[in-house]
């Protein structure tokens, strides 16, 4: 409940009041949400459930929330999230800076809201309450030329497909005499051609959002054209939210559909994996790159979660967390390059390591996790993933396996041609890394190197939730089969 | 009933008193008796809410029929009482925001307090004669406020146009009472009809089904005129465009909602069962009301007319509560439905207006004056738009939502169409926080800001929050009441 109220209350705060202390109130909420979410894992770690809130919404729709692991795991990575983009941006003020902030701590809250919502209504209103920041967000503090047409198409695709996905939601809670809660749906036990019909309209829903292949179209334009900030918040935990929806709601509520759908989800996934690393090796706009690298790296966490395997499971979990982490400090160097060199082509770019030693240190590291290499965040759940496809089907485990390897050949492009040779693009004076950026991006290395080293420590959290969500899936597919 | 005849009294007190008196008193005068007569609405709310079981509104036409009181034209239930209420507070609101146009004096005040007399009737008949004459009494008003710009051709256009077409519309209503009267053994008092057993002396059985249909079909009609769904939409773009803004936001709100609750008594309390066979009428009109209006808003360029596409719309989902055919939930999703899409609806009328051209047109480019200095008011406009396009934690979603679950298990088909029509409503409800935000990075010079003065950034502020209020607390609304 803190979890909702403290940066609901702080950001209409500093929202209203233009005071200069405002950044601490935003930082403080921020660091003290973190703490309170920290401050739960070893109770999760013990088998308890922490948050376990009922109460009477609006005619049937219950407020309820409840923590588990998996939801720990992303509220942890929300609350650092926003804490680093405080941090980050503590010196580097935007037009109407507080309002942007404010607008930050509401997505928090409703992230927070997404991630422990257990009644379906309530995860689809906290799911639009995400939207509404960021829309204003993009549109107010985007930088590109057509941010209006950006923006709006944004908000219309991914609100489109929650709309499907509230058709699904409605259509679903009809037949449990309009509870929304999670476990009567899971309850539900629908014929399978319903089931296929109720599955494609909540894949809308996330699928928009994540984005799986072919619903991609959104995703760079909206990356390349909004503040960093804004493209922070979208990539490294928005997306998380439909990932999270696919484990957490699409597979428990419709197991009946997947004999039919499993298949063409899985190939739609591999081609959005290898097509996103294709696309990312072609472009020079670093934004760009980084967008499609997403597009690669989040497909690749989809197809696990659609295999339906634990350790596919578990490895997506991790490469979530880790996703969420890398793409945050790429664009933090995306933004450091751009503010001194006012250009984001990497061939425009060069020599960058002379003078930004501290700049060279941290992309390098970043880079690597990104690319999976092993003692990084990126491995243990690239593994884990990769075995776990690999065990459903060899051939689509050894084609998304290329796209590692596509990683490592786009990103280390990238490094080069920014960081050494020389600069073609004229000659600038650059300004390395300062010490709050510094912090932040001392934290992200921490996680980086912590969650590369000891990865056990942080599937922990949500390792039970998973093989419990897969549980039940298994046992609906075994009634019905 | 107290509440009408304070409303009509002080309607015809203040166009006595207002003869020679400024725009300014007469309004206050209206505003003063429409507060008088929403307490004692509210008031009798009170008295009535201990036994006030929002699960069983419809049942009380039934234990009226058994009370033997059939003969009475008019009985406010404790649905209409509610109804009601919102209503007033609809005209208490367009009379509080909009300043008149014209020099009209006490005239305009008073034909608005008439046509809500009008509306109040509609929300309490229990006879035929007694609906037409709700219909008549609200109608009326609205051409004359439609004209009420006398130098202006498009008004001139509008109340003509409204006029004709309410005229042929009545004409059919007429009709249809008559084929029903014909084929019910002669009765006007819809108690008496819903009981008939459709074997007239006059006509054979078959015959008085045919004819019953018929007539069913014609008040369907023209209740649908007047609610501005489509096909009988025609009218609305000129006349809500043409009308001033005053009018056009007590036309779209007040008597829609009024001639939708009509609608939802007469078809599912009164007509009961009989009704099967033409609602599929009501359901076509619905789906395409909401499909077509939201279509034709996309490609406007004037804000008014977007607004009057907009509401066409509006009525094609406000229609769901009857399309659902259970009185209860259908009736609450109306109620909420009603009071999110008024509040809404004077706050972006009023930023409208306030924009607004001297030929009294407002582009949807000119919501990029406001944007500087007026934080309050762009506030109000972001949640206004937000409830018309029924985004959550506004109480626009909250109404969707209530009248999406009462068609949600029977019409699937309706319901992907009124996703589709949401859509397509963000589109165009976005459009203008595009000219807000975006506009003015494009022209910054601008042709100079437009001013709001205190009071009325509080009041717009406080619709808004009351929106946001009712959005994430909608048991404020219904909560008392269950």
């Amino acid at each position: 409940m803190e979890l909702l109220l403290l940066p609901l209350l702080t950001g209409i705060l500093i929202c209203l009041w233009k005071n200069p202390i405002y950044k601490y109130l935003a930082l403080g909420s921020a660091a003290v949400c973190l703490a309170i979410t920290a401050g739960m894992i070893p109770q999760i770690m013990s088998g308890e459930t922490i948050i376990n809130i009922n109460l009477k919404w609006f005619s049937t729709i219950k407020f309820a929330m409840q923590m588990d692991g998996l939801s720990l795991m992303l509220c942890l990575l929300s609350q650092i999230v926003i804490l680093g983009l405080f941090l980050f941006y503590f010196n580097q003020d935007h037009k109407n800076n507080n309002i942007l902030w404010g607008l930050a701590l509401l997505m928090q809250v409703g992230l927070n809201g997404v991630f422990m919502a257990r009644d379906a209504m309530m995860f689809y209103i906290f799911w639009e309450v995400t939207l509404i920041p960021i829309y204003f967000i993009v549109l107010k503090w985007g930088e590109g030329e057509n941010i209006a047409y950006v923006s709006n198409r944004f908000f219309i695709f991914t609100f489109i497909g929650s709309l499907f996905m509230l058709a699904s939601i409605l259509y679903l809670a009809s037949k449990s005499s309009y509870s929304f809660l999670y476990t009567d749906l899971v309850a539900v036990s629908l014929t399978e051609k319903e089931s296929i019909w109720v599955a494609l309209g909540l894949l809308l829903g996330f699928g928009v959002k994540i984005p799986i292949f072919p619903l991609h179209t959104w995703q760079a334009s909206t990356y390349t054209q909004a503040p960093n900030f804004g493209s922070i918040l979208l990539s490294a935990i928005m997306l998380k939210m439909g990932l999270y929806g696919l484990l957490k709601w699409l597979l428990p509520l419709v197991p009946e559909s997947f004999f039919v759908l499993q298949p063409y989800f899985l190939v739609l996934c591999s081609v959005g994996v290898l097509y996103g690393a294709y696309l990312a090796f072609t472009h020079t706009d670093l934004k760009k790159i980084i967008a499609y690298s997403s597009l690669s790296h989040v497909n690749m966490i989809a197809l696990a979660i659609f295999t339906q395997s634990s350790i596919a499971a578990k490895g997506a979990g991790l490469q979530m967390f880790a996703h969420g982490i890398n793409i945050m400090a790429l664009f933090w160097i995306v933004q450091i390059i751009e503010h001194s060199a006012q250009t984001r082509n990497i061939f425009a770019l060069g020599g960058i390591a002379t003078q930004a030693k501290k700049l060279a240190v941290v992309f390098m590291v970043v880079m690597l996790a990104s690319i999976a290499v092993p003692l990084t965040n990126g491995f243990p759940g690239e593994f884990l993933m990769l075995k776990g496809i690999f065990d459903k089907n060899a051939i689509i485990a050894v084609l998304v396996g290329l796209s590692v390897i596509f990683s490592a050949v786009y990103m280390l492009r990238a490094y080069q041609h920014t960081m050494f040779g020389t600069a073609s693009g004229g000659i600038y004076l650059f300004q390395d890394v300062k010490i709050i950026q510094m912090l932040a991006f001392a934290i992200c290395i921490v996680l980086i190197l912590w969650a590369g080293i000891q990865p056990q420590a942080l599937l922990d959290i949500f390792e039970k939730t998973v093989i419990q969500i897969l549980n039940t899936v298994e046992e609906t597919r075994g009634i019905v089969s | 009933m107290i509440s009408l005849i304070i409303i009509f009294l002080g309607a015809i007190l203040l166009l006595f008193l207002g003869l020679n008196k400024s725009e300014k008193g007469s309004r206050f005068g209206s505003l003063l008796i429409l507060s008088i007569a929403f307490s004692t609405t509210i008031l009798e709310i009170v008295s009535i809410i201990k036994k006030l079981d929002l699960g069983k509104l419809g049942q009380q036409y039934q234990s009226f029929i058994s009370d033997g009181s059939v003969s009475s034209m008019i009985f406010f239930s404790n649905a209409s009482l509610l109804i009601s209420a919102v209503l007033i507070f609809g005209t208490f609101l367009v009379l509080l925001l909009m300043p008149a146009e014209d020099r009209l004096g006490a005239d305009l005040p008073a034909i608005v307090l008439f046509s809500l007399c009008g509306a109040l009737i509609l929300t309490a008949y229990t006879h035929l004669l007694m609906l037409f004459l709700g219909i008549e009494i609200m109608s009326i008003p609205l051409y004359v406020l439609a004209g009420s710009r006398k130098n202006d051709l498009r008004s001139n256009e509008a109340a003509l146009k409204y006029f004709l077409m309410g005229a042929f519309s009545t004409a059919i209503f007429l009709l249809g009472c008559v084929l029903v009267y014909a084929s019910s053994e002669g009765y006007l008092n819809l108690y008496e009809i819903r009981n008939a057993s459709g074997n007239s002396l006059l006509i054979d059985h078959v015959m008085g089904n045919k004819l019953k249909i018929a007539g069913y079909l014609l008040l369907c009609s023209a209740m649908l005129f007047k609610a501005g769904a489509v096909p009988f939409h025609f009218w609305a773009p000129d006349v809500y465009q043409g009308s001033p803004n005053r009018g056009t936001l007590f036309m779209s709100t007040v008597p829609k909602v009024a001639s939708i609750f009509a609608m939802l008594n007469l078809f599912v309390v009164f007509f009961g069962a009989n009704q099967n066979s033409i609602f599929w009428l009501i359901v076509i009109s619905s789906g395409a009301s909401i499909l077509l209006g939201n279509i034709a808003a996309l490609r406007q360029t004037d804000a008014k007319r977007m607004l009057a596409y907009s509401s066409i719309a509006h009525s094609g989902y406000m229609l769901f509560a009857v399309v659902g055919n259970k009185y209860d939930s259908g009736f609450i999703a109306l109620f909420i439905y009603a009071i999110a899409y008024i509040l809404s609806a004077s706050i972006l009328f009023f930023v409208l207006d306030k924009l607004k051209n001297s030929d009294g047109t407002t582009s949807i480019e000119a919501f990029s004056k406001i944007s500087k200095n007026n934080s309050e008011i762009v506030f109000a406009v972001v949640i206004a738009l937000l409830s018309m396009a029924g985004i959550p934690i506004t109480a626009g979603f909250i109404g969707k939502y209530s009248l999406f679950n009462t068609i949600s298990s029977s019409h699937i088909f309706l319901l992907i169409v009124a996703l589709v029509g949401s859509a397509i409503g963000i589109a165009y409800y976005f459009g203008i926080f595009k000219a807000m935000f975006y506009g003015n990075k494009i022209s910054s010079q601008g042709e100079g800001s437009i001013r709001f003065s205190g009071a009325e950034r509080v009041v717009l502020l406080l619709i808004s929050l009351t929106i946001l209020a009712l959005g994430i607390i909608p048991n404020l609304l219904t909560g008392f009441l269950i």
